[in-house]
């Protein structure tokens, strides 16, 4: 792993799976954008394989419905669309790993929240909000 | 001491909030029906919603996640989006319930239309939702809620025969399925799922860490142990005054009549009330964990500490369960029916909310010391084996007995 | 030479599904049928809690549900007598009550009873309708003392009533 990562990581082996899958996901300004719905490994058969990123959105999510339903909200969702129904967070804006993935820069930044972002301005609107 | 007033007060809060329709229809009714038998099964629900709760408390007070956030790690995606759609199903069922209690309990007070108080009723809980703040709300339900201690004063008043009520604190099995009927019935108005939602949200509202945990603990057992007496008055004040005389309590209007007979019209005032408090505090619990579920399953920013505009779809979610469960309210559907198919459809949904929190309860990786210690393992597991064989008879039983209609 | 992976990443305790088509679509159709049949069940079971028919039992029930308003009936009027209780909740749960009275009174009138049952199903039906107006002179003047006394002796009787109906072979 990288030296520059959070301390969060200097453990000797962190479990992908249970310990960062399905994460809440938190940007430096400590506002939750999403969880870690997948992760994007790079590498090749038989090499070395390294987790590159954490990928957000409806459309990965609906990949990992098994099944029957799976497809259907597949077919409804669309297949990923990168920027669109799917977001792509490098590996190295991970600042640490604790009870939830903390990132370095901010949500709007990095493409998350966005429906939060948009609808802010909307409730805003309303008094006392 | 300023803290321990604080924490006093809290559980004082936590007691009056308590009870919601579901435990006003069934004990009620379990009284009416069969006398002080059913004591028991207001005992188990209780433990039941105390180990829950308790867990769920701890785990997010050490681990800073709430229920939902933990059941999508530990069930997996697909599974925790079936639990994620039947809790939702359930809680606007339950919202639904309450809402039209509310405006059932407007109505004996102030005789106008249905949809009126129906409307009225969802309306204002939003307003007082949105202006007040978390701990605000729960002081001014739960207060008022105390006034709910006349059902205990009305059986303290008729002098209950304490042999038969030691008698039904003691389980027993009968035959007869609508006993059962009954049985689930109790538990699982005790043991409703989203008061779970909310309390494990509620404490990562509150900041909690780990030093909370002797709260927790207190709030558990010194509220929900108060609360289980109020339960217990209600189905024992019904024992005395209904099941003798054979009156069938259907409606809402029996209940506060239960008050009115040994203390005239303030009682009945006082009992109006503290219903009005209790069931519209429920309403609010109820679909305040139907948006922290939905934020916490799929990540959003949440809390009543954010403002509404920090947390929008957060915010729009809670909005939309109540003005969802009005319009089910105006379908003409009996509250009293809603109330039953929401108590029996939430156990069915119980075991797939209730095991996540029990696996990270007892998990050493994410809770290190405050794991489950002896007493919360063996009741953890007990319950979990108790859950599991209510869900699966809960609905035969309902089909059984046509929703306890005999 | 590195390729990007874009992963499932399935947890451990995700059951594996073959991926064969076969057998695929084997599991699909194993599936689908055990779940029309359990409609036909439903639908069985359905059909059999009687609409229609009104056996002694279900005409025990009924008149045992008119004697439980009755009684509640009385109770309330009781109050309203002894000007104990508030003059909107006597009118706004008689009503509750009447409507009770009334649905009941429905439904016997319109299921076709067992042999022998249709005396006593005719009494059941017009007692009903007594207890509906009893409750709806209480819900008329809910704060009148001497008429919710009226009121309480009249659905006292009707409860005597019931009891007697159900108590007679």
């Amino acid at each position: 792993m990288p030296e520059h990562v959070g301390h969060g990581l200097d453990e000797d082996r962190i479990d992908l799976a249970y310990r960062v899958l399905d994460d809440q996901l938190v940007d430096v300004d400590g506002r939750r954008c999403g969880k870690v719905d997948d992760l994007e490994l790079t590498g090749g058969p038989g090499g070395p394989l390294e987790v590159t990123a954490i990928l957000v959105g409806p459309g990965v999510r609906a990949a990992r419905i098994a099944g029957r339903p799976g497809r259907w909200w597949q077919r409804r969702v669309g297949p990923p669309r990168w920027g669109a129904n799917a977001r792509r967070v490098p590996w190295e804006q991970v600042e640490d790993i604790t009870s939830r993935v903390a990132l370095r820069g901010q949500a709007e930044d990095l493409g998350l929240a966005a429906g939060d972002l948009e609808l802010s301005p909307l409730v805003a609107r309303i008094p006392g909000s | 001491m300023k803290a321990l007033l604080q924490i006093a007060l809290g559980i004082i809060a936590a007691i009056g909030g308590f009870l919601d329709i579901g435990d006003l229809v069934f004990n009620i009714q379990a009284g009416a029906i069969f006398g002080y038998d059913l004591l028991w099964a207001v005992l188990v629900g209780v433990l039941g919603i105390g180990v829950y709760a308790e867990m769920s408390g701890r785990v997010a007070a050490v681990t800073k996640r709430p229920v939902f956030d933990v059941i999508r790690e530990r069930l997996g995606f697909t599974a925790g989006l079936v639990t994620l759609v039947a809790s939702q199903v359930v809680n606007l069922l339950t919202v639904t319930a309450e809402i039209g209690g509310v405006a059932i309990v407007l109505q004996l007070l102030f005789d106008a239309p249905f949809s009126l108080f129906a409307l009225l009723g969802a309306l204002g809980l939003i307003v007082v939702i949105w202006v007040l703040p978390f701990g605000g709300i729960e002081r001014v339900f739960g207060y008022v809620g105390l006034l709910l201690f006349v059902f205990v004063a009305a059986a303290l008043h008729h002098g209950p025969d304490w042999s038969a009520v030691g008698g039904g604190l003691v389980p027993e099995a009968k035959s007869s399925s609508l006993y059962w009927y009954f049985v689930i019935g109790v538990i699982a108005a005790a043991l409703m799922p989203y008061e779970v939602y909310f309390y494990s949200s509620g404490a990562v509202e509150e900041r909690w860490g780990p030093k909370d945990l002797r709260v927790n603990r207190l709030n558990v057992v010194v509220g929900y142990g108060v609360g289980a007496v109020l339960s217990m008055a209600l189905m024992i004040v019904a024992a005395q005054l209904y099941e003798p005389t054979g009156v069938d309590p259907s409606s809402l209007g029996t209940v506060a009549l239960a008050a009115q007979i040994p203390f005239g019209e303030i009682g009945l005032l006082v009992a109006l009330l503290g219903m009005l408090a209790a069931i519209g505090g429920a309403a609010i619990d109820a679909s305040l964990a139907g948006a922290y579920n939905l934020a916490q399953f799929l990540g959003w920013e949440w809390g009543k500490y954010r403002r509404a505009r920090d947390a929008p779809r957060f915010t729009i979610t809670w909005v939309c369960f109540l003005l969802a469960a009005f319009a089910l309210a105006m379908t003409g559907v009996d509250p009293v029916d809603v109330t039953e198919y929401s108590v029996v459809f939430s156990v069915v949904a119980l075991p797939l909310t209730y095991l996540p929190v029990l696996l990270i309860a007892r998990d050493r990786t994410f809770m290190g010391e405050h794991a489950n210690g002896r007493i919360a393992t063996t009741l953890g597991w007990i319950y979990l084996v108790l859950i599991v064989g209510l869900a699966v008879t809960a609905i035969p039983l309902l089909l059984a007995t046509n929703a306890g209609g005999g | 030479m590195s390729s990007v992976v874009r992963t499932r990443l399935m947890l451990s305790h995700h059951t594996a599904r073959p991926r064969l088509p076969g057998l695929a679509a084997g599991y699909a159709q194993r599936v689908r049928r055990p779940s029309s049949s359990w409609l036909l069940v439903l639908a069985a079971g359905l059909a059999a809690t009687g609409c229609g028919g009104l056996s002694r039992d279900e005409l025990e029930r009924g008149i045992g549900s008119l004697e439980a308003t009755a009684v509640e009936g009385r109770i309330l009027a009781l109050g309203a007598a002894q000007d104990r209780t508030k003059a909107t909740f006597t009118r706004v749960h008689a009503r509750d009550l009447a409507e009770q009275a009334q649905h009941e009174a429905e439904k016997l009138a319109d299921a076709s009873p067992d042999a022998g049952l249709d005396g006593t199903r005719d009494r059941a039906v017009a007692l009903a309708g007594r207890i509906a107006d009893a409750l709806s002179a209480l819900q008329t003047r809910p704060g009148a003392e001497d008429g919710a006394l009226e009121v309480r002796d009249r659905l006292q009787q009707a409860a005597d009533e019931a009891a007697r109906l159900v108590a007679a072979r």
